[in-house]
């Protein structure tokens, strides 16, 4: 059985970093927007949630604008690391981060909203700092909805077609995720090659959503 | 020097509401100041300010040397370096923890061995041991504040904040409680400010008690003081004085003054000059008692009783005796006198008791409190209404 094992190790590599880097960054960014009270709050939360309903090739289309060769940014970062942003895998990353953002956010924010702030306020006055209360308090409490925001997360960018392309250019063994090696092996009518990489897309995707529904039935049980 | 907290600030809570508090308590012995006044009078925020959860707009908070909040030098100091213990009114317990690691929580700073002995120490001295492993969820209302009580004590903090503790667990589990927490805070030496709206534990727990309403305190005092004698209309509200009439100084000779209710003479002992003919007038219920024969010096009427209502241990009164008074007997002698409503009995008021209450606004239309010494900014317009309807 043949599987384009270049394009999943590459598709694995994608996911794994944009779930990382979500993690990292996006974490606190969640916590400091579930704490802080400021008036331009639901704008930050709006952009959070833009690209649930943009186009992922609208989306895939300003990165490049922003981060090409042609812009400020991209050519800074080309005169750094050597190559142009887009058609590398730093490219369709930086990409996947931002179009996963709601994906990883959101179930983060759900996760602390749930915690009850005098928990929070009783670690103050315990005389624990704000950073000793979220890893001592916080996150004991909310891992699994942690969780679960990395599963949704992960199985998002492995389903990824539309900014990947767009920053990636279907390039093999670089950019060439497994959604797009399906649209490529459909366009030269090699529909057996695509059934077998749909299933694996299938059962990856599937077991994930598994996973994710446990976690949060797990959260909400705790 | 004795060391106190002092505080003096502002803080605007919507379009309605404002908090305003001065208060000074001493800080290094000893001594629960009880904050007390009805639901949403600002007692608890109040209690926030000074554990540094809520940031007042206006004014400072200074604790000894220490100076916690400074508006105008824009300083705030974090809750966790005013080194406090709070209380919340309920269940504020870390529910992935054991009794033992909560309690032991805020004394990382501590190595593990003497942790250990801090905490088990702590659990002897309120009863907890036997609850050690057990997680929050596992035990009863009571036992869960008294572990919040153990979490924050055995950090031994320069201050104690309770915020209604009692408030939410059973009346026996409550005055069990109560009657414990004196005998382990003054093991401590740690000075308490508690908030409760419940008169009973006000009167109980408080070494000096501060009456709040409406953001601001309007009266401080010892509990006797304050209770028998309730400085204004507003306070004897609260206070829940259960008799409050209108009537008018006839004469005043002396520190005795005569009060016509009605068709109705009142003698009241007073201390200071009276400054209006129209007062408000206060009984307590539990003051009034039944005349066993005529005793000079002392107010006699005679009461017809109108209603009357079972409560506990107690049976309330309502009588008429030329006006509406309430008044308090034993079930005991209740059933033992006979009474029933239409019977009439010959009650007695002392001077003392028949007090006369200003309203917040002297005739000058300048605020009037006692306990406190500056001046307080206007207020909300519910106030003006009542100015209006007490002239």
């Amino acid at each position: 059985m043949t599987v384009d094992w270049s394009a999943a190790w590459l598709t694995f590599r994608l996911a794994f970093w944009t779930t990382a880097v979500l993690l990292v960054l996006g974490v606190p960014l969640a916590w400091w927007l579930v704490q802080a009270r400021f008036r331009g709050k639901s704008v930050i939360e709006g952009l959070i949630a833009l690209p649930l309903i943009l186009p992922p090739t609208v989306l895939g289309f300003y990165i490049l604008s922003a981060l090409g060769p042609n812009s400020v940014l991209g050519r800074q970062y080309q005169m750094i690391v050597g190559s142009p942003l887009p058609f590398t895998f730093a490219g369709i990353l930086v990409g996947s981060v931002l179009f996963n953002v709601p994906f990883a956010c959101r179930p983060f924010m759900a996760a602390f909203e749930g915690v009850d702030r005098r928990l929070i306020e009783a670690s103050w006055c315990l005389g624990v700092s704000r950073i000793g209360t979220f890893f001592r308090v916080v996150l004991p409490l909310t891992w699994p909805g942690i969780l679960a925001g990395m599963v949704l997360t992960f199985a998002h960018t492995v389903g990824e077609f539309g900014v990947v392309l767009m920053l990636g250019g279907n390039i093999p063994g670089r950019t060439r995720t497994l959604s797009i090696a399906v649209y490529d092996q459909v366009q030269a009518l090699d529909y057996e090659a695509a059934a077998r990489t749909s299933l694996v897309l299938v059962l990856i995707s599937f077991t994930a959503l598994w996973a994710a529904s446990r976690l949060q039935r797990w959260a909400v049980s705790a | 020097m004795t060391r106190a907290l002092v505080a003096q600030f502002v803080k605007r809570l919507n379009s309605m509401m404002s908090l305003a508090i001065e208060l000074c308590v001493p800080a290094d012995r000893f001594k629960t100041t009880v904050l007390f006044g009805p639901s949403g009078c600002g007692k608890t925020m109040t209690l926030r300010c000074l554990a540094g959860l809520e940031r007042p707009d206006e004014g400072m908070i200074r604790h000894g040397d220490e100076v916690w909040f400074d508006a105008d030098r824009r300083r705030n100091q974090s809750p966790q370096t005013r080194d406090i213990g709070y209380l919340f009114q309920e269940d504020a317990l870390f529910p992935h923890l054991t009794v033992t690691a909560n309690i032991g929580f805020g004394l990382s700073r501590y190595p593990g061995r003497e942790r250990e002995y801090r905490v088990a120490h702590m659990m002897e001295l309120l009863g907890l041991t036997h609850l050690a492993k057990r997680y929050p969820r596992e035990i009863s209302g009571g036992e869960k504040q008294r572990v919040a009580l153990a979490r924050t004590l055995v950090r031994k903090p320069r201050l104690l904040l309770l915020d209604e503790p009692f408030s939410a667990v059973d009346a026996p589990t409550r005055d069990r409680l109560r009657a414990e927490l004196p005998d382990w805070l003054s093991a401590f030496s740690i000075p308490v400010i508690l908030v409760t709206h419940d008169r009973e534990e006000a009167v109980e727990m408080a070494d000096h008690l501060l009456v709040m309403h409406d953001g601001r305190i309007i009266c401080s005092g010892a509990p006797e003081d304050v209770f028998l004698r309730p400085t204004s209309l507003e306070v004897a509200r609260i206070l829940g004085v259960e008799t409050i009439v209108v009537g008018d100084v006839i004469e005043c000779r002396g520190n005795l003054a005569t009060l016509a209710i009605g068709p109705v003479r009142l003698h009241s002992s007073v201390s200071t000059s009276l400054t209006s003919r129209r007062v408000h007038i206060g009984i307590r219920a539990d003051s009034i008692v039944l005349a066993p024969g005529p005793v000079a010096g002392v107010n006699h009427l005679s009461a017809r009783i109108v209603r009357f209502h079972l409560e506990g241990a107690t049976v309330r009164i309502e009588a008429d005796c030329g006006f509406p008074l309430v008044a308090r007997l034993s079930v005991r002698e209740w059933r033992r006198l006979g009474l029933s409503v239409g019977s009439t009995l010959p009650i007695e008021i002392d001077p003392d008791d028949v007090c006369i209450l200003p309203s917040c606004v002297d005739e000058n239309g300048s605020r009037n409190r006692s306990g406190t010494s500056s001046e307080e900014p206007p207020k909300s317009g519910k106030e003006t209404t009542r100015r209006q309807v007490d002239q």
